[in-house]
């Protein structure tokens, strides 16, 4: 008989399937991480074998072997354990003022900050390379195959270097980023496509360490950031710091060490939990007892919380827009549980929060939402996000002014060029200085990059015209671009911010990626293989200790005695190959043997049958 | 140079359909926006890149009244860009009205500052009304003068408005 392939005339072979993209979105967070896909503008969480949906964005590293990450990493002892390097991404050792678990020290050329830790100094970028790593490994588990690409979401107040400093951290862990995303824009799109929801909408977003807060117009498959605003350093855990200082004061305890104040933190933050759901929590610090309730509790976070809103009406103003104009207004991170955050988010606004969606997932659904649609599975109406850049951006003009060339809260991408001319007579080169800031003075801004424009003709003081041209892409990211308009003169960069990684460094890092890959490969397969074996002999012993004496003679059982201790001792060793020769080896010599117990089992079985056969 | 009013495809003049410049702008850019193109070659990217960064521009401009309105007056003017002598009698306004800020500020005295406010805003409005006549006519020397003036008031109102939300945060 014949059978026939079954395919679409022209279309060559039935198997030529278009494969739908795999794309994830990835929520990279100082505190947790998680994965997420979506399907038809539905999302949901990838949570790993056993069913956690959060990654501790923890890594230990160790001399001698792979990195642990998650809650591996929190479970093992030794090594140097990293946590919250999100904060140090992009970041110079100088602007690290708050302390760490762990020790750090400036980079040979004086860019990012390092951590030291026993497997060598590691960048913030490589520590957020293996959280990716392990997060993109749930997802090749989850959706079986490799992943296309991804969205990575990051803080709207993430500048130029952290940006970067994101984006090469997947590339070190080899993943196609089809997009950086902003967190709470990321969040407007879970609700605006999961949720359907429409309007102009708020997105309070308070986490551990920072505030955001957006504004944006959802309509009809358009998701437009009308402005962002908030503050990078103000969050949760400023909660706690303001819930110790407290405890401190009312229960007298001397609070020497470091150590001592980090136990005191974790009461707080616990009793803080506590009160999500109880009106009062208990305290004991040493001998002292006491108790905050939650009237106390908004006494002391009050404070912070007014600085929020303070924040969000700044951005109604930005968007010339009244607290009546706002249709929702959607809670995010995990802060936004203390039920005094919704009470006062909905004292300004007038209406119940939405918080529908898990506060600490909704980032993740919207990147998959979103990187669902940039890979090009299409559905339904089409989405299309329009998105701004948080700060601005602009070059340090005589007196160390800031001149600002893109304004913030302009909708990207955008290009926009400004002139400028020269200071001194026969003056033939300039400094450009590019800055990212809302402040007067350059001293107050962030410094992103330096380059110069040379070759100018030699021309009288202000006779040359340098037209400056900054275009930022849909990622947020900068280019700049110099030209003298008289004599054609140009120079151009990338921006490459002064905290960020050269290319070379990067090269470096994807390499010794896929070194320690082929490591971490090599010791995951020793590792099964001595499981196997360990397997092996285990049922191996017992089927002799049960019919070895019937079913074998003395020689035969002696020689697989033999190999038996020889794999046995295999397993102890590191050499994976033997082990799995030694383990065939003792397959081929005991097949005779099991092949008897088959025998041995069958006649039993039918002996068995036949009984039941007559009782019947 | 670059006409933003056909960019967008909208009517060129002085006053325009917001609802319809909206959904001409939201047309464009699901048309041409650089996500439409994640996956084309290099060159259509990077065409996606400059439309969509042209369209931003177009949009912001022809949403703002006093750019709309500069634009358009460049635009029949081909181009050129004059900068207008502004009466005497205007500047001098314009100093003691700023002086009045001042001296209102510092004492706190939000309701000088609200009749400073409203004082501007009249002048603008009918400013506004001699610059849509003046392009009706085209008079482009006195549009450019009336330009010129609804910038000095534009900027004096954003300052009263900058003290307003400073009182209004303290």
């Amino acid at each position: 008989m014949v059978l026939f392939s079954i395919a679409e005339p022209g279309q060559g072979s039935a198997r030529q399937v278009v494969r739908r993209k795999r794309a994830v979105g990835i929520d990279l967070g100082t505190t947790n991480s998680l994965v997420a896909v979506a399907k038809e503008g539905r999302a949901r969480v990838l949570p790993d074998a056993h069913g956690n949906r959060l990654l501790p964005s923890l890594v230990r590293f160790f001399e001698d072997a792979v990195p642990l990450v998650g809650d591996q990493a929190l479970a093992a002892d030794g090594g140097t354990l990293v946590s919250s390097s999100k904060r140090l991404l992009g970041r110079g050792l100088s602007d690290i003022n708050y302390p760490l678990p762990y020790a750090l020290q400036a980079a040979d050329d004086g860019g990012m900050v390092q951590i030291r830790t026993e497997a060598g100094p590691v960048s913030p970028v490589q520590v957020g390379a293996e959280i990716l790593k392990t997060l993109a490994g749930r997802a090749e588990a989850a959706l079986g195959g490799s992943i296309d690409g991804v969205v990575i979401t990051v803080p709207a107040y993430f500048d130029e270097a952290q940006r970067q400093s994101t984006q090469a951290a997947a590339r070190i862990a080899g993943l196609n980023v089809l997009r950086l995303l902003s967190e709470p824009t990321a969040a407007a799109v879970a609700y605006g496509l999961d949720q359907r929801l429409t309007g102009t909408v708020v997105i309070y977003d308070l986490g551990g360490g920072t505030f955001d807060v957006s504004l944006m117009r959802l309509d009809q498959g358009v998701f437009t950031v009308v402005a962002t605003g908030g503050n990078s350093a103000l969050g949760g855990d400023d909660f706690d710091r303001v819930i110790a200082d407290w405890l401190l004061q009312e229960s007298g305890q001397p609070c020497g060490t470091k150590e001592d104040y980090r136990l005191l933190l974790q009461q707080a933050r616990a009793a803080k939990h506590q009160l999500s759901t109880a009106e009062q929590a208990r305290v004991q610090i040493g001998s002292w007892q006491g108790s905050l309730d939650r009237a106390k509790l908004q006494q002391l976070i009050d404070p912070l919380l007014d600085q929020t809103l303070l924040a969000c009406r700044r951005v109604l103003r930005d968007a010339g827009l009244q607290v009546g104009d706002i249709s929702d207004v959607v809670l995010v991170g995990g802060s936004t549980r203390t039920p005094r955050v919704r009470e006062r988010v909905k004292q300004l606004f007038g209406r119940e929060p939405l918080s529908s969606l898990d506060p600490d997932e909704v980032v993740a659904l919207g990147a998959a939402l979103q990187a669902d649609l940039l890979v090009g599975n299409k559905y339904g109406d089409a989405a299309l996000l329009l998105d701004v850049i948080p700060l601005s951006l602009g070059i340090e003009t005589m007196g160390g002014l800031m001149e600002r060339i893109v304004p913030r809260n302009s909708t990207i991408p955008v290009v926009r060029a400004q002139e400028f001319t020269t200071f001194k007579d026969g003056q033939t080169a300039m400094s450009l200085h590019v800055y990212q800031g809302e402040r007067e003075l350059v001293s107050d801004c962030r410094s992103l990059a330096r380059f110069d424009l040379r070759g100018i003709p030699p021309m009288v003081a202000g006779a040359a015209r340098v037209r400056v041209t900054f275009q930022v892409d849909a990622d947020g990211l900068l280019q700049v671009q110099a030209e003298e308009l008289t004599s054609g003169v140009k120079n151009s960069v990338v921006v490459k911010p002064s905290f960020g990684l050269e290319e070379t460094q990067i090269a470096a890092m994807i390499r010794s990626s896929m070194e320690s890959a082929a490591l971490d490969k090599a010791q995951r397969s020793l590792r099964e293989r001595r499981v196997e074996a360990l397997r092996h002999l285990e049922a191996l012993h017992a089927a002799l200790q049960q019919d070895g004496a019937t079913l074998l003679d003395d020689d035969e059982r002696s020689v697989l005695e033999r190999a038996m201790r020889e794999l046995d001792a295999a397993t102890v060793g590191t050499d994976a190959r033997l082990i799995e020769t030694l383990t065939e080896q003792l397959n081929a010599l005991s097949r005779d043997f099991a092949g008897r117990r088959m025998d041995a089992g069958i006649r039993a079985a039918l002996a068995g049958q036949q009984i039941d056969a007559i009782g019947e | 140079m670059l006409n933003y009013f056909s960019l967008l495809d909208m009517p060129v003049a002085v006053d325009l359909d917001r609802a319809l410049l909206d959904l001409q702008y939201r047309e464009q850019q699901l048309r041409w926006h650089p996500d439409r193109f994640a996956a084309a070659p290099a060159a259509e990217r990077q065409q996606a890149l400059q439309r969509t960064s042209l369209l931003n521009d177009a949009y912001l401009v022809l949403k703002t009244p006093l750019r709309r309105a500069e634009h358009l007056v460049e635009l029949l003017g081909d181009g050129v860009t004059h900068n207008a002598r502004l009466p005497i009698d205007f500047l001098e306004q314009q100093l003691s009205a700023r002086e009045s800020l001042e001296s209102a500020a510092e004492a706190h005295d939000r309701q000088a500052v609200e009749v400073l406010r409203k004082t501007a805003e009249a002048s603008a409005s009918e400013r506004w009304s001699r610059l849509r006549e003046q392009i009706a006519e085209h008079d482009l020397s006195s549009a450019r003068v009336s330009l010129q003036e609804l910038q000095f008031l534009h900027k004096f109102v954003e300052e009263v408005e900058r003290l307003e939300e400073r009182w209004l945060d303290s």
